[in-house]
């Protein structure tokens, strides 16, 4: 009984952290009608920045909750900052042109992150543990659970809520979701597209950073990490329908349960089965779940 | 057609008679020059051990003359992605290497010029060798980590005729199905097949005869789904089953290489099995992450874990937290505390330039890659001996092919059959030692490598290991 608690909770382990990708991604396609190529490496970002300030500054200097806090709130504004200087400079010539080159800039972004990332932090994987072990584990049964994965669920869960709430309850929100139905209508309300523009692009860069801030104690910091979380958060994206937010909770939880059941069950086609998914999702519903 | 015959020609005669080969092919091509011919004495390494060896050699206008302008060498290894956590230390034992040549006068007072190009997927792999060869005019090719890339590169080697020693990519396949009969390619760390049976005797030495596994283990495993985790799985488990008939081999799991960082689902699963032993050929940040979560789960208390690759990238990248008592690899080629720095100096001057150099200590990569480039000076220098000047390919080939030298691992060979190079293999026990700040193998097992590889009458070595005996213990 217990292994199937712990297939569950792996389950949402995953959906959470595909959640958390997907979501920023998301937000930026919705308002901006960018597919931003570089979000993979703006999560290895996050991911990097934390572990090295963890590994540099050493994480005695963060006593208690701060741990958990501290760093990766750093690696956020971090990845802020990029984002901040990313869309002005080099998305915003790009809107009035066709979609290829907003393509070709993003990927580029992503391959300079990419080698970036290996002239400063190096190749090696950087590993930080302290976060992770100090908060031990928890017996289901004869088996164990690391407590720190229950930090990464929740996370998940408290991201979602803030979303909602954001785009939902609040004149923000309501202003962004107007933006994202009709650019043109908007701005004739009075509307400041080209700064909601930037703050969008912030917002989704900063969660996927935090995504990466808070996986990074429980994984390492690794060249690649961003150009395989991008694969998987476009295909959690599709099944979900592009630019829904509601897609992308019910597409990560779908994707994060159906890989724990092919994992333990059919470990051969484990890596087909996400794409099995997207693929029966598309043929009956080529928009996605929840696309419009 | 002539390069087969004069190789021949070669091998009948013996490596000592390279003058006469000049003098003869000259007098074959056209009107003989005016020769001055004198019989000298000269001391040349064969074999290993050296040997004096009179001969004759040809002087005066028919000694070649030296090319002028440096030895181009390709140099292809992965400087980016995350495939250069091992290309990168690879680089590093090339340059070290060159460095060290060419500060001592290069070879025949000719400079080595390293031209260095990343490895990537096959076909961009292809098209950067392609350049070399055609724009760069490379004289010779060295590197490649990925077993993926050597039997594409590979077989362009020997069309191009470009002598090449690849330091990795170590795949049976290579030798076995893409070059079948290489001429101009070469490798120098040990075959992938001897990587799979060294963890597989490894864990008979350092678990089973220490009463840490049963008689019948259950074995599961985790493998990067491509050639290496195949190859892994399949000799591994063939070879636990030759020697202990009653194991029983699990399901296994096949994560994509570098597309999973979250292990749960495989770690929670290889529990849910309850095997005694775990075989594991995840490498380098694969196998960072997989480990770090396996302890979340209590994985390491629950069986023994053996794998082929723990130490494989720099040795630094394993930490302390890493559990002890179980067997680490480093694809059954070199750790850098062994042999040991007081019986083989040679490894600790190794080691201690490695480390001064690049600040971290050296890997197999890094190893095998330092000791190719001797390799190859060492040939190039015993052909000009040969031969009277500077030799060409075909002049070095037959003694690289006959080639056993040592470097900082020990003692290395080429085998002329397959032109793979063997040395002693090396698994050992993971601990912490009080001088490194990351995890090391506090045991070190060498296994002769004639044990753990097929023997040259064997056409592959998937032949070799289903001839075992049942019961059989190598």
């Amino acid at each position: 009984m217990s292994i199937y608690i712990i297939f569950a909770l792996n389950a949402l382990l995953f959906a959470s952290v595909l959640f958390l990708l997907t979501a920023g991604l998301n937000i930026i396609y919705g308002v901006m009608r960018i597919i931003n190529l570089a979000h993979g490496n703006l999560y290895a970002l996050g991911a990097y920045v934390t572990a090295w300030v963890l590994l540099t500054v050493g994480y005695q200097a963060f006593p208690g909750p701060l741990l958990y806090i501290v760093p990766p709130i750093i690696g956020v504004l971090v990845v802020g900052l990029g984002a901040l200087i990313m869309e002005p400079t080099l998305l915003r010539p790009m809107y009035k042109r066709i979609e290829e080159f907003q393509l070709l800039i993003t990927f580029g972004v992503l391959l300079i992150l990419e080698d970036l990332f290996l002239l400063i932090f190096g190749p090696y994987p950087l590993s930080v543990r302290e976060p992770y072990t100090f908060l031990g584990v928890s017996k289901i049964g004869d088996l164990s659970y690391p407590n720190y994965n229950f930090l990464v669920i929740a996370l998940g869960f408290i991201v979602a809520f803030a979303l909602w709430f954001l785009l939902y309850k609040t004149k923000f929100g309501i202003i962004l979701r107007a933006t994202s139905l009709d650019r043109e209508m908007a701005a004739a309300m009075g509307v400041n597209v080209k700064s909601l523009f930037t703050v969008s692009f912030v917002i989704g860069a900063m969660i996927a950073g935090l995504a990466g801030g808070f996986i990074v104690t429980k994984d390492t910091a690794v060249l690649g990490m961003g150009i395989e979380a991008l694969v998987l958060a476009f295909v959690v994206m599709v099944i979900g329908g592009l630019g829904s937010m509601k897609g992308a909770f019910v597409g990560a939880l779908i994707v994060g349960a159906l890989r724990q059941i092919g994992t333990a069950y059919f470990p051969e086609i484990e890596l087909a089965i996400l794409w099995l998914i997207a693929a029966v999702v598309l043929t009956i519903k080529p928009q996605g779940l929840f696309g419009r | 057609m002539s390069g087969t015959d004069r190789r021949g020609f070669l091998k009948a005669v013996g490596a000592g008679v390279g003058g006469l080969i000049v003098g003869g092919l000259a007098g074959y091509f056209g009107a003989p020059p005016k020769e001055v011919v004198k019989t000298e004495t000269v001391t040349t390494t064969v074999g290993g051990a050296a040997q004096t060896v009179t001969k004759t050699v040809t002087v005066g206008q028919t000694a070649r003359p030296t090319p002028s302008g440096p030895i181009k060498l390709g140099l292809q290894v992965f400087f980016t992605g995350p495939g250069a956590l091992l290309g990168l230390p690879a680089a590093y034992g090339t340059r070290m290497a060159v460095k060290e040549i060419n500060d001592a006068g290069g070879i025949l007072a000719r400079k080595i010029e390293l031209l260095e190009r990343d490895e990537g997927p096959s076909d961009a792999t292809l098209r950067e060798f392609r350049k070399l060869v055609l724009e760069d005019k490379i004289d010779y090719y060295t590197g490649l980590i990925s077993s993926g890339n050597t039997p594409t590169v590979g077989p362009e080697a020997e069309e191009n005729k470009v002598l090449t020693l690849f330091v990795d990519g170590c795949t049976d396949i290579l030798f076995e199905r893409a070059i079948p009969n290489p001429h101009y390619v070469f490798r120098i760390t040990n075959i992938q097949s001897s990587d799979a049976i060294t963890a597989a005797v490894g864990t008979m030495k350092l678990l089973f005869d220490r009463g840490l596994i049963p008689e019948n283990p259950k074995i599961t495993g985790i493998h990067p789904d491509y050639a290496y985790g195949r190859l892994i799985y399949d000799f591994y488990n063939t070879a636990m089953k030759k020697m202990l008939p009653d194991a029983e081999i699990l399901d296994q799991q096949f994560p994509g290489l570098f597309k999973v960082t979250d292990f749960s689902a495989q770690i929670t699963s290889m529990i849910q099995q309850r095997p005694d032993l775990a075989i594991v050929s995840l490498w380098g940040g694969d196998y960072v992450n997989w480990y770090k979560q396996a302890i979340g789960f209590g994985l390491f208390d629950k069986m023994k874990v053996v794998t082929t690759l723990t130490f494989g990238g720099s040795p630094q990248a394993v930490g302390k937290d890493h559990p002890a008592g179980h067997v680490g690899g480093v694809h059954a080629n070199y750790w850098f505390t062994n042999p040991d720095w007081t019986l083989w100096p040679l490894n600790g001057k190794f080691v201690k330039k490695f480390k001064d150099m690049w600040g971290e200590y050296p890997s197999f990569e890094g190893e095998g890659a330092y000791t190719g480039a001797y390799m190859l000076k060492g040939a190039i220098e015993t052909a000009a001996q040969e031969v009277g000047g500077y030799p060409d390919e075909e002049e070095i080939i037959p003694i690289l092919e006959q080639w056993s030298t040592y470097g900082p691992a020990g003692y290395i060979q080429v085998r002329k059959k397959n032109h793979q190079c063997y040395k002693n293999a090396v698994i050992g026990v993971t601990g912490t030692s009080p001088e490194y700040d990351f995890a090391v193998m506090s045991e070190v097992l060498v296994l002769p490598i004639e044990r753990v590889s097929a023997p040259a009458e064997y056409d592959t070595s998937k032949q070799w290991l289903e001839s075992w005996p049942v019961g059989f213990k190598p």
